[in-house]
């Protein structure tokens, strides 16, 4: 019965793998779209005029924070350590949401000075990449809160483990995402 | 995970990846934002070693990517997407680098007639 168990929770967690890496070939495309096209404002602003870097550094660091959390949300449960680990989940998703929430006040406040994603080609490149990681963030949330209740009403059990498995390896991945996006879109799109 | 993981151990190795993972995060920001580095190039290299240290530090101390038994398959898998997403990251800049040059117009020409278009409207 526990074999049976572990290959399932094995079987299921090499599946996300898989889909996680066509998201990478994805993001990877997007990456390639937003390079290609950095240099047409279109007479518009540059990255260097509507980046605020500390505020995309302390958001870098509400990310990698939850991540953090995430993982240690994972050993608590293995450590069969059930309020700690409700309560790293739950910062995990505070963290997760302040995060989200800094995004989408950056993009309201680019949108409201008439920088929105239609007004030049480098616009358009830096909202659907971004964009695109705030949605799978967005999904990730709701995922983890989903999985918070789920825990909070049970019994930790293997099958609980399992689930929290799963999500903490789509956490870590979107984090590791994040790290080009601030590395290519911001330090470098936003001096150069 | 192997049973003499201890509780501490574990967590250590968490926070080992997050405070590494903020050093690099920290450097590269302050020599950026402070244009210690003046060439465009050497600015791009810099921040993409860093971004790729952090990215083996993450696989590593929060993914555990070199754990488990073998065959690694996440392993290979990853491979395979390096591959695809070099030839997808560096093919479009290099076709792109030599459509942009061997286009009739200079990118001066062609910014001032991308704007005279703009002003027609859509």
């Amino acid at each position: 019965m526990k074999h049976d168990n572990d290959e399932k929770s094995n079987v299921a967690s090499l599946g996300l793998w898989i889909y996680l890496m066509t998201d990478l070939v994805l993001f990877a495309s997007l990456f390639a779209t937003f390079i290609v096209l950095r240099q047409n404002t279109a007479g518009g602003p540059g990255g260097a005029e509507i980046f605020n870097m500390p505020y995309v550094l302390i958001e870098t660091f509400a990310l990698l924070f939850s991540s953090l959390m995430c993982g240690l949300a994972l050993v608590t449960a293995r450590f069969k350590r059930r309020t700690a680990m409700l309560t790293y989940l739950l910062l995990t998703i505070l963290f997760g949401a302040i995060f989200l929430g800094m995004e989408l006040a950056e993009f309201a406040l680019m949108a409201s000075e008439g920088h929105s994603w239609s007004e030049s080609a480098f616009l358009s490149g830096y909202f659907t990449l971004v964009g695109t990681h705030g949605l799978h963030i967005a999904v990730g949330l709701l995922w983890a809160s989903i999985l918070f209740v789920r825990l909070l009403r049970r019994p930790l059990e293997r099958n609980g483990l399992r689930k929290l498995g799963l999500f903490a390896i789509f956490w870590h991945f979107l984090e590791i995402v994040w790290i080009f996006i601030f590395s290519i879109v911001y330090l470098v799109g936003g001096t150069l | 995970m192997k049973k003499a993981d201890t509780y501490t151990k574990t967590v250590l190795t968490y926070c080992i990846g997050a405070v590494v993972s903020s050093l690099l995060t920290v450097i590269a920001y302050l020599v950026v934002v402070n244009g210690v580095i003046f060439e465009a190039v050497w600015v791009l290299a810099f921040v993409m070693t860093l971004a790729v240290v952090q990215l083996i530090a993450q696989l590593y101390f929060f993914l555990h990517i070199t754990e488990g038994e073998k065959p690694r398959w996440r392993l290979h898998a990853l491979w395979f997407s390096a591959a695809m997403i070099l030839i997808i990251v560096v093919g479009s800049i290099w076709i792109m680098k030599n459509l942009d040059y061997n286009m009739g117009m200079s990118p001066e020409q062609m910014h001032k007639y991308m704007l005279e278009e703009n002003k027609k409207g859509f």
